[in-house]
């Protein structure tokens, strides 16, 4: 009796100093960056035709490692570790195209943080034709066109698709002068003051803040312009003039760093 | 008519991995007429369950005729008359014996016509009563061989096919279960047991049949047999070709 | 459907929920609760969204828990403990006694699904409570119900032709392997299949011999309503009669060539 406790406390001891030790020689998962080769994910259709009706749970699964590193990623990650979480992300969205979690960490961060909107663009396409119901998706990629590359038409294109689909007759308008008037200055003013009631990130907020004072100072610029043109009738060989012939007191700051400059007739603020 | 008639059957088995063809039972016939006791007699392996099991349709014969009262056995109403006990106890272990009992009285249409109080009685006899809400899996390997037969029994068939019914049993209830089937050759059923525990057979079988490899070596009256020697003796001598 | 083989459904019934798999069963299903009211916050944002697919998940495990660990087992039992023959003896066909199996582990199965919707109900209600906003828009309750019932029907598909393997091949092991196999295949057949159609590179031979693997086996992905109890995404015109067709038919010829091949087996 006594000798079988002996064995028992002993094996107790080595199993509770064995496995401490164990984890202790474990080494922390950091994510560390170095080996994400997106090659060594498997590919979409082979997960598909295993995993049957899990697939779901599969995208899930996807989706909380997309999740998990995406909170290590940030300005300087380079550039294949954002290809590669784009594919898991990819794999988490084809698994289950419906769900909205991945559309939505996507255009998260890829437009904002890695600074790739086209991504962000093409990975929220296949969404927009399997949530039909859902709004966010076609705004989100308007939003991405107009904002981030400047193609307007595009742009424009989405948006409406995302008022038809919330029935928002203040969108459909926006959209209409978008399409018409491209990177009209009120316009973009009115669209950006609209998204950013919608945005509670602080540094989107500030993101978008920034755009609008910049347009707001283009729009002052614009209306200087036209009062040279008037008066002069021609166009001002730089903004500086505007200020020398005195039609403003000075330029105004541009957030974006650089001095706001005349370029072919147009404002420039980046 | 003949109860039991078995004419020129054959039964191989297919070669298989790790086994060659082989035939079982080989031109076997005999015929048990009604109202005797049949001791089907031979060393394992004889192929003395084959027999029974074709008796019930669970196999089929190569080649040969096998009629139960006159009828085929792959009629399934045939077995509304048959009492089956098989070698190894086979009923579902989670369920009591009193479940299993009425399961059969009624699908045997025995339910309506015995009445409850017969299963108890029956329990009795086996000895079994005080088990009866039990499930199968928590009784000994002679309690389930007493609830085999009581199976067997519950809807009071003409013909009892026994296979192994005392193999198992200690030597009381050996006594009492030869007891039980003296009372059913009483009332005029027909039964066909195998068994290689001879001594018990003597005692209540009219005529037995001697099988070895698959071939009948014996049919006869009990009787012819051990009036001048021991049935023992005579199955000895029998198989070793000696008589 | 006569008596007897409703006898024999009721013997195999309570044979198999005497066996205590359906606890494991629905231990299975609170894991699974408990599992989702734990991780699933942390998962994502689609909270609501997560929880039906993860509870339907579970029904769909649980059911084929039961069959692997009940139903094929007992199947295999009765030829290898000859426990057939304890119903065989009776005064009853071989056909009568695939027919009332087929019944009882119905029974069983449907005791399961019911089992394990309690659970999945509650977890469901107790997310969308907690987490209003992320109620799917198109959300019902019925068409929950209706998806975690389909999924219990593939299970009773799929048992036809566990029954059918079983009554084809002689060894156990192999029976289980085969039911393994077919439920992959089953499940993926129909993916497989567009994947296969739509590619270039694949040999003509080999599209058929899918196409007829399709008809084959039970094209058990057919049968995953995830999207429309979720979402509420409208299923094609006249899906669910479809579906219930399709099944009711494989099930009836599944189970008629069983009992056709039943019937000539030695036991
Ligand atoms: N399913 C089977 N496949 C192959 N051979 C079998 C099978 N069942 C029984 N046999 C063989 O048939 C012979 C007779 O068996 P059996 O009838 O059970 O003998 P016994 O007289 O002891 O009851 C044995 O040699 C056994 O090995
Ligand atoms: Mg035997």
């Amino acid at each position: 009796m006594i000798k079988k406790g002996l064995v028992l406390i002993i094996a107790l001891l080595f199993y509770v100093s064995g496995f401490y030790w164990l984890s202790l020689n474990q080494p922390m998962e950091t994510f560390s960056t170095e080996h994400m080769n997106a090659r060594l994910l498997p590919s979409v259709s082979f997960l598909k035709a295993v995993c049957g009706e899990f697939a779901p749970l599969v995208s899930d699964v996807f989706f909380a490692y997309g999740a998990v590193l995406a909170s290590n990623f940030n300005h300087s990650t380079p550039k294949e570790n954002w290809g590669y979480l784009f594919q898991v992300l990819k794999l988490s969205r084809d698994m289950d195209p419906y769900f909205k979690d991945p559309y939505r960490l996507v255009q998260g961060i890829y437009p904002w943080i890695a600074k790739m909107p086209d991504r962000a663009i093409s990975f929220l396409k296949k969404g927009v034709d399997f949530r039909t119901w859902d709004a966010i998706l076609s705004y989100y990629i308007g939003f991405d066109y107009y904002f981030f590359s400047e193609r307007y038409r595009e742009s424009a294109r989405y948006l409406f698709m995302s008022a038809r689909i919330d029935h928002n007759p203040f969108m459909g308008t926006l959209a209409s002068k978008i399409a018409y008037r491209g990177g009209d200055v009120d316009t973009g003013i009115t669209f950006l003051t609209g998204v950013l009631k919608n945005t509670l990130n602080e540094k989107t907020r500030n993101t978008i803040m920034m755009r609008i004072n910049a347009l707001r100072g283009v729009k002052l610029l614009k209306k200087a312009v036209t009062e040279y043109k008037k008066r002069y009738g021609r166009m001002p060989g730089s903004l500086e003039e505007l200020v020398s012939k005195g039609i403003i007191h000075k330029l105004p700051e541009n957030p974006y760093k650089t001095p706001y400059r005349l370029e072919a007739g147009r404002i420039r603020f980046d | 008519m003949d109860t039991i008639f078995l004419e020129s059957v054959t039964k191989r088995y297919r070669a298989d991995i790790g086994r060659t063809e082989k035939t079982v039972l080989d031109n076997l016939s005999f015929c048990v007429k009604e109202g005797t006791v049949f001791g089907f007699l031979g060393p394992n392996g004889a192929g003395k369950s084959t027999t029974i099991k074709i008796l019930l349709d669970f196999i089929r014969p190569d080649s040969g005729r096998v009629l139960i009262n006159g009828v085929s056995p792959d009629c399934h109403e045939v077995r509304k008359g048959i009492g089956y006990m098989s070698e190894k106890p086979c009923a579902y272990v989670n369920m009591t014996i009193m479940e299993l009992l009425s399961f059969r009285a009624s699908v045997t249409g025995a339910g309506k016509r015995r009445g409850k109080g017969y299963a108890d009685e029956l329990l009795e006899k086996t000895g079994l009563v005080e088990h009866k809400n039990r499930p199968l899996k928590k009784f000994s390997k002679g309690m389930l061989q007493r609830a085999s037969l009581a199976l067997a029994l519950v809807h009071d068939p003409k013909i009892l096919i026994l296979d192994e019914p005392l193999s198992g049993l200690d030597p009381l209830m050996r006594y009492e279960v030869i007891g039980l089937l003296r009372d059913l050759k009483e009332e005029g059923k027909t039964i066909f047991l195998s068994s290689h525990i001879l001594n018990d057979i003597e005692k209540v079988c009219d005529e037995i049949a001697i099988l070895n490899n698959g071939r009948i070596l014996f049919v006869g009256r009990i009787d012819d047999v051990s009036i001048h020697e021991g049935l023992e003796e005579f199955f000895v001598k029998t198989l070793m070709g000696l008589q | 459907m006569n008596n007897i083989i409703l006898r024999i459904a009721w013997l195999s019934f309570n044979e198999g929920i005497r066996q205590r798999t359906i606890y494991g069963v629905s231990a299975f299903g609170l894991i699974m609760a408990a599992a989702a009211y734990t991780f699933i916050p942390f998962i994502g944002f689609d909270v609501c969204r997560v929880v039906i697919d993860f509870m339907l998940m579970a029904v769909s495990a649980g059911c084929l828990m039961i069959i692997f660990f009940l139903c094929l087992p007992g199947l295999i039992g009765d030829i290898r403990d000859q426990t057939v023959y304890f119903v065989l003896s009776c005064p009853v066909s071989r056909e009568e006694y695939i027919l009332g199996r087929f019944f009882g582990f119905t029974m069983i199965l449907f005791i399961a699904l019911v089992i394990l919707d309690v659970p999945a109900l509650l977890m469901v209600k107790l997310y969308m409570m907690k987490y209003p906003g992320y109620v799917p828009l198109h959300f019902e309750w019925h068409k929950l119900l209706l998806a975690s019932f389909f999924r219990f029907y593939a299970a009773l598909v799929f048992l036809s032709f566990v029954f059918l393997v079983w009554s084809i091949m002689e060894s156990g092991v192999l029976v289980s392997i085969a039911a393994i196999i077919a439920y992959l295949i089953g499940q993926n057949i129909n993916t497989v299949k567009n994947i296969a159609m739509a590619s270039k590179t694949m040999g003509i031979a080999a599209k058929k011999l899918i196409v007829f693997a399709s008809w084959i086996f039970p094209n058990l992905g057919y049968f995953n309503l995830n999207t429309y109890a979720v979402y509420g995404v409208k299923l094609p015109e006249y899906y669910m009669v479809k579906l219930l067709v399709y099944g009711l038919s494989y099930m009836s010829i599944a189970i008629v060539i069983t009992m056709f091949l039943f019937k000539r087996r030695d036991l």
